[in-house]
Order: C-alpha cells, then structure tokens, then sequence
C-alpha cells in the first residue's frame, strides 16, 4: 500500500511538471513580476497602484498612456467642441473583447453610469463621475442614473457631455475607471473580486487573464482578439503576489522573478551598485495630513512652526539615500504649466523651506515660546512602512529639538490606521497623493472642503472657492493662475506640511530583460517588454 | 568507671572485659559530627561553586548587566541622539557603527539590553507575586477551593497565550496612554504605554507554572510532621504558610522565577519585533531586530547584535536555573 502511495506519488509529480514544461512553450516571451497581495482588479474598485498596474495591461480605454504621455487607444479619433464640454470619440471598430465580442460604445455607457451609480461606486469613484454632466447629482441620489450626460449615439460612436469645460479630460481619460465594462460579467457584491474569477474578466485590452489565486499568484496570456496584438511583445506575464519586500528582492536576485517595484529601502545603495535599481520621477506627493478641528494643529501658526523644523533636504537625500525628491511645495514638477512648454511647479516657485529660528519665531507667536504649555503630540503611521518609521523617527528628533515639544509615535496596523484616517481620529499621519492624470488640479483636489483624503479636515473657503472656479475656466493660463493661488493659500494655512515626491522604481537586471520603459503614468509598460 | 555488663555478652562476643578501652573525648566528638555543619544556603553555594559553566554564565549575566547599567550613562551619545554620521561601520567613536538614523548602535543596543532585563525582572517579580499568593492559597485551604483554583490555572493553560498577549498589548494601549497622561503618573510616563502593558500581559500570562509549582511544594511540605506539629501547638494558618511551608519551598520557587526571566525576555523581543512593544525612539533588542530585517543584506550587522544579545542573555538564564535547581534541590536531580 505504501509503495503504491509512493509510485503514485511520483508519478503526480511527473506529470505536474511535464504540465508545467507543456505550459512554457520555448521561444514565449514570459515575463515574471512580484507585487503586493490582492490588487483589486476591477477598474472602478481599484484605488491602489499595484491594481492600477494590471488594469492597464488588461484593458484599454479611449486613451492608452506611453512613455511620453497618451494617445488615442480605443478611439480612433475625438471631436471637442469649442467650450470642451462635448467630447465624441468615434470607437475601433476592430476592438474587440477577450472572448472575441467586439467593443461597442454601450460598454462604455454601462461603466460610466456604473461609475456615478451612489448604490454601487466608492467616495473615490464618485469625485471622478462628477466631471460628467449631471454625475454630481447623480451621486447624491438627485437624479436617475440613466439621466448621465454619456450616450452611445450608435454602436461605435460615444458623446460625453461634461459638467464643466475641460480641457485636460482626455488626461482624467486614462484613468481605469474610465474602462468600458462588459456589463454580463460584473456581479454587484460591494467588494468588486467577481473580477478575480478568470470566466468573468473577459478584458478588451492587450492581455487576459487565464488564471488568478489572489493571494499567491495571476497568469495572463496576449489577447489573440485584440486589434494591435501583433505589435505586443509580451506573450505571457505572471504575476506573483508577495507582501514581505524581502522576500521579493531575494526572488529577484535569484532570477525567479524578472521585474519589482517595492524593495527594502536599507538595500538602495546595494541595488543601485548591482545595477539593478532603476527610478523616474513619480507625480505624487507625500504629506503629512494635520488636524485641523482640534488643538493644537488647528493653529496655523503650529502647523507652520511644524513645517519649518523639517529639513526636507536631509531627510531625502541622507536618510532616504538620495531616492526620493524633497519637496519645495505641495505639487510637484512635471505637471504641465500655463502653455504647453512651461512647468506648473517652476512658475510656483518654492513656498516652503527650512527655518529652525522661524518655526521657533511662530511656535512663540502660537503662544507655545519653548514648547511650552504645548500638549504631547501624536504621530500615528501604519507599521508595515520602513520609510515611515524612519521618517517620523527623525520627525520626532526635530520637533523635539527645535520646538521643545513632546512628540510620541504610534505605528498602527494598516486596517486601524485607514479606519482612524477616515474618521478623521488623529493628530498628524502621513498620507500620499499619486496623480490620476497630468494636471495640478488634480493634486489640489484632495484639500477641497469634504474631500475624503483630506482627512484633517482642512477648509477654506477661498480655496474652495478658487478650485471651483479653476474647474470652469478654459483658458490654460488663466487656470493656472487660479491653480497657483490656490495652492499658495494651501502653503500659507498650511493645510498640509509637504515632504516629499517619491520616484516610480523599477527593479529588474539589464541583462535578463530589455525593452523596460517607463509610461508617463510611472509605471513600467509591461507590454513591450522583451525577456532575453 | 567501666559499666558491667552481662557476662553472657563478652562470651557471645568472644572477648574479655579488659579487651575494651573507654573512648578519648575526640574519638567522641568525631562521632557526634562526621562533618561541618552547613547551612542550606551554604550547602546550595557549594555545589552551584562545583558547577563550572553555572560560574562562567554568572560572570557573563553580571558584565551584560554592569553593561546595560552602566554602558548608556558612559557613553557620550545616548540612544535617541541623531547626526549625519548614518550607516557608519564600525569605528573607534562607535564601537558598533550607527544606523540609518546616525544613532550608536552600541549604546542603543546596551539600552535595549537594560528594557530586556528590566521585562525580565519585573515580570518575575509580578509573576512570583501572583503565582506564590494563589498557589499557597490553593495548597493551604484544599479541598474544593484548591479543585477549583488549580482548574481555574489548567483552563487558563489551554489558552493560546500569545495570541491574547497580542490582543491585551492592543487593547491596554489606549488606556494605559490615558493613565499616563494624568499627572499624577508621571513616574510611569518615563517607561512608556507599550511597555507597561508588556508587563502587564506577561505578568497575567507566566504566573501559571509558578502557582503550580508553589501548590506542589507546598503539599509535600504540609504532609511533614513539623507542621504537623506546629499545627497541634495552636499556629495559625498565617504562621504555618509564611514562616513553615514557604521558606520550606524556597528551593521550588527560585528556580520557577528564573524560568521565568527568559521567557518573559524572549516573549518581549517577539512583541517588539511586530511593532507591539516599547514606543520609538526607546530601543529593544526585539524592535532592533525588526529595524535591521529592512536592510538585511546591505548591514546584516545590524541584525546580529540584538540577536546574539538576546540569545547571550536567555542563555545564561537558562544554564543559571539549571544549576540552581541542582544546587537548591539536588533531589530533583536525575
């Protein structure tokens, strides 16, 4: 009985691999990448950049992002009326979906009304349905879905009426919660994981899923039906998921795993030495949210004294070993300016800076000369993030120092540090704002009254007042100057203390693969990447 | 001044009266005693002295707690105080290089070493504390009681403890922080939230084995006729258990509590690894660790040192009750 068990055995594990060789035909182009567990992988769900990743390669939208910006994907080409409130995008026709049904201008219908839909979509997904004409409304419950300003005039062609001119929609347009959807796949739970059941993603971009365990590992193949799948160099991309970043990097440098985006920050000088260690500006910024109902960081005069202790340039390029960007404001560079040639953030110019003797200056003006009288001051961060520990460590050193206050640290887990952030329960936490598309009003949105990063609950009215008049303005320059003024009030209240703009890293070894580029999204187009 | 005796022994034993000489006073005094007298403890002393590695283990326990003690207050840097000099190997101003912060290892490490002794020693306390008071409770008044105490100790047993070491750590944060703020603790504000609760769930968590052991000793002891007699002169029960049983168990008990130090030490420095220990910037050797895993390959170093300090100190912890269970009761020996 035992040496059956035993023959048997071998045998299973004999043709185990036999299946595994069959899989990997010879000359396929397999790619093999490590990201976090479970990215969510329906389009308008997702809220995080691992997700964000896979949905790009599996769907496509009216606009693909490459490496310098975006064009045109599944459109052939658009009309934009003068105002930029009409927006018709006349489809492919040879756009199909991943079981060979074509794509029609109804699957982008059912995914935007899906989008503004208050009985289905996240505060998330409604700030971006409020762009389209009478989405606002919809969401709070005003109107019927069906009123949405998004119609399928025929099977090919989409008319998108906006809410306000905007001139940069085709940006927002590269987001996946602007992804058609097939509507007989998507089952309404209020989690979206139907999408990662591998019959219901049937998906229209350049690659499918074929299978999915999300807590270990997802495979997906080329979508033969998609139009361009010719010019895809990739054949086959598995996805393994791992959370401990250690783990990853000992799977990279042992060759298991081709490409990384998270590693142990301690290892930067190693990686980059070996060679493999590749980074590009990411738009993003990360800040430190302020509680700004309570005492004491309801004072902006603490919240600048705050600011001034920090010194951004050795935070970032002494303890961060040079990897992320200190940042000189709140938005960042790399967003387009007044004129297609000119930079959002070299016009601003720099509003923050650091001035122990000034922070020491507000500190006593608060009321607080030395610290004193000031109540102990609580740091609450999520404990899986060595970049934070680090940062809040040296945080606490400076304002202890400069300002004579007491700090304590509170590393939470991750789910009780969301909860404690949505609820507004904190004093000071770190957050981070990764733009959805190229412009500087995106990143100004999150500090509008009600916005649900905004969790310090930071208000202004003027600022309030200057973001809505910017989202109705067409003319660039003169959006702009509202963007400007905004963000310079923004800097003065101190809303936010801006640290840092981290870089989009990409892991992998020149010689196992080439042909790595990254989009302007900052993440690398796993598409037309070539294993050696 | 020779006794007589029957006549009928000397034939017995074949000898005449006059074969047999009276004893000198040493002759008599060898009798009385073979050897020295010896105290309990002076006994105990002498065999844990014959106990070589016991004696190297103490040496070493003592220099890492000279070091704890003494290591911060000579250095001139302290544990929080940070500088440019990061990641620095070592050198003559830091024995043990700096971290990712420019803070000395070594005297971070030493500091570390101190709250890994003090969660040692004041979980002992606490766990002898709770586990002499219920375990001679349970032995002295027997019957129901002790059924129902030692029940009470076997449920309590079968509990996953670490888990709920997690869930107390989590819980107690909040209103330990609450306690500390008021100003009338300020004496515990300078140990911190997380590291009152480490005491707290390790002491409700270890006193187990200590209750259990006490009871045990105690039972055999109370079965003895000194206590016996002392009960029938009248003692009360007070009298019996603080000056008969306890004292009679003392043996049991030592090397119970130095059972308890090691895995008190090691539970903490599992604790601070996951984040649920003492509250940053203040080091252990367990959020030391947690710190180094970050970097593991570029400065393993920073790995070895908390890790090696804690298998030093449970080590010597280990070997020291060894020895002192041989030592205090050498019939527990095999």
């Amino acid at each position: 009985m035992r040496k059956l068990l035993a023959i048997l055995m071998v045998a299973v594990l004999a043709l185990s691999t036999c299946v595994a060789f069959a899989e990997e035909a010879a000359d396929e182009n397999v790619v093999t990448i490590a990201m976090q567990t479970s990215p969510n992988l329906d389009p308008q769900w997702n809220a995080g950049a691992t997700g964000a990743w896979l949905l790009g390669v599996m769907y496509e939208g009216l606009y693909d992002v490459t490496a310098t910006g975006f064009e045109l994907g599944g459109a052939e080409r658009v009309d934009i009326s003068d105002d930029a409130t009409v927006w018709t995008f006349y489809l492919r026709q040879d756009a199909k979906w991943s079981d060979g049904q074509p794509v029609t201008a109804n699957d982008y219908v059912y995914s935007l009304r899906r989008l503004v839909n208050p009985e289905i979509s996240t505060t998330y997904m409604l700030d971006y349905g409020q762009y389209l004409k009478n989405g606002a409304a919809i969401a709070n419950g005003e109107m019927a879905v069906e009123e949405l300003g998004v119609t399928a005039i025929d099977d090919y062609t989409l008319e998108i009426q906006l809410e306000n001119p905007c001139t940069y929609f085709d940006s927002i347009l590269t987001y996946s919660a602007f992804f058609p959807m097939r509507e007989d796949m998507v089952v309404e739970d209020g989690t979206g994981n139907w999408a990662w059941d591998a019959e219901k993603s049937v998906t229209n971009g350049p690659m499918k899923m074929i299978s999915c365990d999300e807590d270990q590992e997802i495979v997906m193949v080329k979508n033969e039906y998609f139009h361009s799948a010719d010019e895809i160099a990739l054949d086959r991309l598995v996805v393994r998921l791992i959370d401990d970043t250690n783990t990853t990097l000992q799977l990279l440098e042992t060759g298991e795993v081709d490409l990384i985006n998270t590693y142990p920050s301690e290892e930067t000088e190693r990686l980059q030495e070996a060679g493999l260690y590749h980074a590009s500006p990411a738009l993003s910024t990360n800040f430190l949210l302020l509680q700004c109902e309570n005492e004491p960081t309801n004072n902006a005069l603490v919240r600048q004294a705050l600011s001034y202790a920090i010194d951004r340039d050795f935070l970032c390029n002494v303890l961060f070993l040079g990897t992320k960007t200190p940042a000189t404001t709140y938005v960042g560079g790399g967003f387009p300016g007044s004129s297609a040639d000119t930079d959002f953030r070299t016009e601003g110019g720099d509003l923050i800076s650091y001035d122990p003797e000034r922070a020491q200056e507000l500190m006593a003006e608060a009321g607080y000369p030395g610290g004193e009288g000031f109540p102990v001051l609580t740091c609450s961060y999520s404990n899986n993030s060595a970049d934070y520990t680090t940062m809040f460590e040296y945080l606490q050193a400076q304002w202890e120092e400069i300002l004579g206050i007491t700090v304590v640290l509170e590393p939470l887990e991750v789910a009780s540090m969301t909860e404690l952030r949505d609820a507004g329960d904190f004093e000071i936490t770190p957050q981070a704002w990764g733009a959805d598309y190229m412009d500087a009003s995106n990143m100004l949105s999150i500090f509008v009254t009600g916005n649900f990063i905004n969790g310090g609950r930071y208000s202004n009215e003027e600022y309030d007042a200057l973001y809505t008049q910017s989202l109705a303005t067409v003319d660039q320059a003169e959006r702009m100057e509202l963007l400007h003024q905004a963000e310079a009030i923004l800097m003065e209240d101190m809303g936010t203390i801006p640290l840092y703009h981290s870089n989009n890293v990409a892991l992998y070894s020149d010689d196992v693969l080439e042909n790595v580029a990254i989009g302007s999204d900052g993440k690398p187009i796993l598409t037309d990447i070539i294993h050696k | 001044m020779t006794e007589k005796y029957d006549p009928k022994v000397y034939q017995a034993l074949g000898i005449t009266e006059q074969d047999l000489e009276p004893a000198t006073a040493e002759e008599k005094a060898s009798n009385d005693q073979m050897r020295p007298s010896l105290s309990y403890w002076k006994d105990a002393f002498r065999r844990f002295r014959r106990n070589k590695l016991a004696i190297v283990m103490s040496i070493l326990l003592l220099t890492i707690i000279l070091l704890a003690i003494f290591g911060p207050i000579l250095s001139p840097y302290t544990y929080k105080g940070q500088s440019a000099d990061v990641r620095q190997g070592p050198s003559l101003a830091h024995p043990l290089g700096t971290d990712k912060l420019g803070r000395d290892i070594f005297v971070r490490l030493m500091y570390g070493t101190r709250i890994s002794l003090l969660v040692g020693f004041v979980t002992m306390i606490l766990v002898c504390l709770i586990g002499i008071t219920y375990g001679a409770i349970a032995a002295y008044v027997g019957g129901l009681c002790d059924n129902l105490m030692m029940r009470f100790v076997d449920l309590m047993m079968t509990i996953p403890s670490m888990l709920i070491i997690i869930l107390l750590s989590v819980v107690l944060r909040d209103p330990l922080k609450a306690l500390i703020e008021n100003p009338s603790f300020t004496a515990l504000a300078s140990l911190g939230s997380g590291l009152i609760s480490i005491f707290i769930v390790l002491a409700l968590f270890n006193w187990l084995g200590m209750a259990r052991s006490v009871r045990g000793a105690l039972l055999m002891n109370r079965t003895q006729e000194y206590v016996l007699a002392s009960e029938a002169m009248g003692a009360k029960s007070k009298w019996v258990v603080v000056k008969h049983l306890l004292p009679n168990s003392i043996g049991v008990i030592i090397i119970s509590a130095t059972g308890v130090v090691p895995s008190a030490i090691m539970t903490e420095s599992f604790l601070s690894f996951v984040g649920l220990g003492v509250s940053a910037p203040v080091p252990s050797l367990g959020s030391m660790a947690n710190d180094a895993l970050n970097g593991i390959s570029s400065y393993p170093q920073n790995m070895i040192y908390p890790a090696v300090m804690i298998s030093l100190i449970i080590l010597c912890f280990n070997v020291l009750g060894d020895s002192l269970r041989d030592a205090l009761d050498p019939r527990m020996r095999k």
